[in-house]
């Protein structure tokens, strides 16, 4: 019985940690994990854990570890002695939040360090030109309306409109298969 | 005298707009010459050009008082603008001229407006005004770049593409964004459906307004 609630709250911790750290969700303290996972504790023991805990998630994080290096280090820190040693149950834990949660990790910390502006979104429709006052049209010309979605974490977007008409989007596309090339090439090289 | 149709009413409308009324009282002993310089640096402006000089040295080399030669002015752009917008297979030259008789201006002058919306110079009066359509910014230009990114303060191995974007606007501003690899595809996805969908209203053509 108290080995299922010790799970729990172990995963439920790890959970926690993630979202304040990684998922920018800060409305979480650490005296309300206590409370919540380890009412009984007292909190010097709970702030050893909880340390413990993330200074583990952090090593795995920064080193984008795959299985077999998690596996390795998870190890390590079993055998290790004293406090700093990691119980099976926490080291089961570990590996089992690292499994589901390593991509979003990964990409929450990438955007992190993405300080400028960026494409956030995009929406687009495709209008005929059908009368102006100012001249005929003979010819409806297609004209394209994009709208782009620039944006910074923490401040609100802005949203840029813009017009194309067909021989511009014809550059554009050959632009992006350009940027597309480069991209493959990187791509290969690392 | 032989009975014609009704005719049909001028291309100016059923009521003469009144620079246009203006114009034509204002056109009373202005001489050829004169009156051809005016309508040269109208039909600039039309087409976009700076005229205040050109404007300048025929008002300060002539006799006719300036308030005169706006009110002229004034109407000739209204005149030749009202005739651009519509399309040549709708008003044909000679209905054109009619139209223009019925203001009681002298024939040279006629044949003058004539050559201007009938003629060579027509095309790059409809280029220009339709650059002053209302129209949403337009891009001139877009440089890029690729990055990868090696390493961050949180990742040790990042090794992550992404694309730097500088939009260059008609309007003037400048627009600098990053774009992740991911939103690129996203990006090239949308441009690819979009340039499709302009290509099949073009062969569709759903709308074919004709005259």
């Amino acid at each position: 019985m108290a080995d299922v609630e010790e799970t729990k709250s172990q995963s439920g911790l790890l959970n926690r940690i993630a979202q304040m750290v990684y998922y920018n969700k800060s409305e979480i303290t650490e005296e309300l994990l206590k409370d919540e996972l380890y009412p009984e504790m007292s909190r010097e023991e709970f702030k050893a854990l909880y340390d413990k805990m993330k200074g583990l998630l952090k090593s795995i994080a920064i080193a984008d570890m795959d299985h077999s290096q998690l596996e390795a280090f998870l190890t390590a820190q079993t055998k290790k002695q004293g406090s700093g040693r990691v119980s099976a149950e926490q080291a089961a834990a570990l590996s089992r939040f690292w499994k589901s949660q390593r991509v979003r990790v990964r990409e929450s910390l990438l955007a992190q360090s993405r300080w400028e502006t960026t494409l956030k979104g995009l929406s687009w429709r495709v209008d005929l030109q059908a009368a102006d006052n100012l001249r005929n049209s003979d010819h409806s010309d297609p004209v394209a309306l994009m709208e782009l979605e620039l944006g910074r974490d923490g401040q609100d977007s802005e949203f840029l409109c813009l017009e194309f008409d067909e021989a511009r989007m014809n550059q554009m596309l050959k632009k992006m298969a350009d940027i597309q090339e480069s991209i493959d090439r990187v791509v290969h090289h690392a | 005298m032989s009975s014609s149709h009704a005719k049909d009413p001028s291309f100016l409308g059923g009521r003469i707009p009144p620079e246009i009324e203006s114009m034509s009282r204002n056109l009373k002993d202005v001489d050829h010459e004169l009156f051809r310089k005016l309508l040269k640096a109208v039909v600039s402006a039309l087409e976009g050009k700076d005229c205040r000089e050109v404007m300048r040295s025929v008002a300060e080399g002539s006799v006719i008082p300036q308030e005169r030669l706006s009110h002229i002015i004034a109407g000739m752009h209204r005149l030749l603008s009202e005739a651009i917008r519509i399309p040549p297979s709708s008003l044909k030259q000679e209905a054109f001229k009619d139209d223009l008789r019925m203001l009681k201006m002298p024939e040279d002058f006629i044949t003058d407006f004539s050559s201007v919306v009938f003629g060579s110079r027509r095309a790059a009066l409809e280029a220009a005004s339709s650059q002053k359509d209302p129209h949403l910014p337009t891009l001139e230009e877009f440089k890029w770049r690729v990055d990868v990114s090696i390493s961050t303060s949180s990742l040790s191995r990042a090794l992550q593409p992404s694309v730097l974007t500088q939009m260059k606007l008609s309007d003037g501003t400048f627009h600098r964004f990053e774009v992740p690899v991911s939103k690129f595809q996203e990006l090239r996805y949308n441009v690819a459906l979009i340039l499709k969908e302009m290509n099949d209203l073009e062969k569709r053509s759903i709308l074919k307004i004709q005259d």
